[in-house]
């Protein structure tokens, strides 16, 4: 038995060499049905600096505008050791990383509304609106790429849905 | 150091760290959980959610309290259920996952697996294979950053924390300010983590430990500057085996 458990590990710990290689990766996945193999680049080889802001249109309200769904919070000292935000500020970067890459990918775009991270924002959006008591409507939403914290400045439309109608 | 006392350490670490990474999931607004647990589907799987992150707290309790009081089969059992309850809780998070995940997910299964270990192998092994994955973190997040234009331009970290998601905007603005501060941090943060393997190949005890206390510094200002608090908790789960394997190769 101690053959077996220490060869995987050093089979595994082989592999996780290998795997820091980017073009490797893609290749690898298929023996990477646990993500158990890890990607040590961290913020590397290019960094994020932007944020995703998540706004929406409500298209059938004339007097509509752009609002954004609020995912950010302040900073506060207290994230050094509690900071549950990380999760879905990474999760709306990886949402949009994977949304635009399937974009990219369709021959036919339009096929995008049947996207798990398409349907997944939407349901965000549907839910945030039936939270504030707005019920069945058509709605466009919008990623867009920012900078800044204090003042933020709108770099880019990363993508822009067709209309949308929601009924909660 | 002793590889009972490193072990405990480790093991420590790795459910302190569980702990908190289950509670913040259990805090994730109702609102957002489709960017942490992605799903199609119309009901709403908060319920859900609550109960998986509840019972792995649960179980880090009971496996906190197995490893001191209890017979060694009871934190065996914990354990593995632990860990199986991770991967699972890793399955269904498709994003949002980020480095800490994976190693804590890594050390979980490398520590589970070797409680099949002959009894004097069961400690070693798990605590050199996890200190090796992050001489291996180091080394490729040190390494990729020095051949990056991006990180070796030395302005990276103004863009980095000018984010709401990673930074602290008014740093940001005062590092963009100051591009000689700026360089020499962004230059320190890559050598910082280069320095971990290099001084694993020297044959003193001393500078691996400076360079493991340094790297830990490091984990400290990302947490409070970037956020990135799991990473202060889960990556020194690593150091006691680094150093456990250091003595054993050059012998002291």
């Amino acid at each position: 038995m101690n053959y077996v458990v220490i060869g995987i590990l050093a089979i595994f710990f082989i592999a996780s060499i290998f795997y820091q290689i980017k073009s490797l990766q893609k290749w690898m996945k298929i023996f990477n049905p646990f993500n158990l193999l890890p990607n040590y680049s961290f913020f590397a080889p290019k960094p994020y600096v932007n944020d995703y802001r998540l706004v929406y249109k409500i298209v059938s309200d004339e007097t509509s505008e752009w609002l954004e769904i609020p995912i950010y919070e302040k900073f506060k000292l207290i994230r050094a050791i509690w900071n549950p935000f990380k999760y879905y500020h990474k999760g709306m970067i990886d949402t949009t990383n994977f949304l635009l890459k399937e974009f990219h990918t369709l021959e036919n775009k339009s096929f995008i509304k049947i996207s798990e991270n398409y349907l997944s924002i939407l349901m965000v959006i549907s839910a945030y609106l039936k939270r504030e008591g707005l019920y069945d409507m058509t709605i466009q939403f919008a990623i867009l790429s920012s900078e800044g914290g204090e003042t933020i400045k709108v770099k880019n439309v990363v993508f822009a849905s067709s209309y949308q109608t929601l009924n909660i | 150091m002793d590889i009972n006392l490193a072990y405990k350490i480790s093991i420590n670490l790795l459910l302190f760290s569980t702990l908190l990474s289950s509670l913040e999931l259990i805090r994730t607004p109702k609102l957002f959980l489709h960017f942490v647990y992605t799903t199609i589907s119309k009901g709403n799987k908060h319920e859900r959610w609550l109960l998986i992150q509840s019972l792995k707290v649960l179980l880090v309790i009971l496996t906190v309290i197995s490893f001191s009081k209890l017979p060694v089969s009871f934190f065996y059992g914990s354990f593995i259920a632990l860990t199986l309850l991770e991967f699972y809780s890793q399955r269904l998070r498709k994003i949002g996952k980020d480095g800490s995940d994976q190693l804590r997910l890594l050390s979980l299964f490398a520590v589970s697996l070797c409680f099949f270990l002959d009894t004097h192998l069961s400690k070693l092994v798990p605590l050199i294979f996890i200190g090796m994955q992050v001489l291996l973190g180091y080394s490729t997040s040190g390494l990729v950053k020095v051949f990056s234009t991006y990180w070796r331009k030395g302005d990276v970290l103004s863009g980095i924390l000018s984010t709401n998601g990673y930074g602290i905007p008014r740093f940001a603005i005062t590092l963009k300010k100051s591009p000689v501060l700026e360089k020499s941090i962004t230059y320190s943060a890559m050598a910082i983590m280069l320095l971990v393997p290099i001084c694993f190949l020297l044959p003193y005890p001393e500078p691996i430990l400076v360079s493991l206390f340094l790297v830990f510094s490091f984990h400290i200002g990302t947490a409070i500057i970037m956020g990135l608090n799991d990473f202060l908790f889960t990556f020194p789960v690593a150091f006691p085996g680094i150093i456990i394997l250091h003595s054993m190769i050059f012998n002291y």
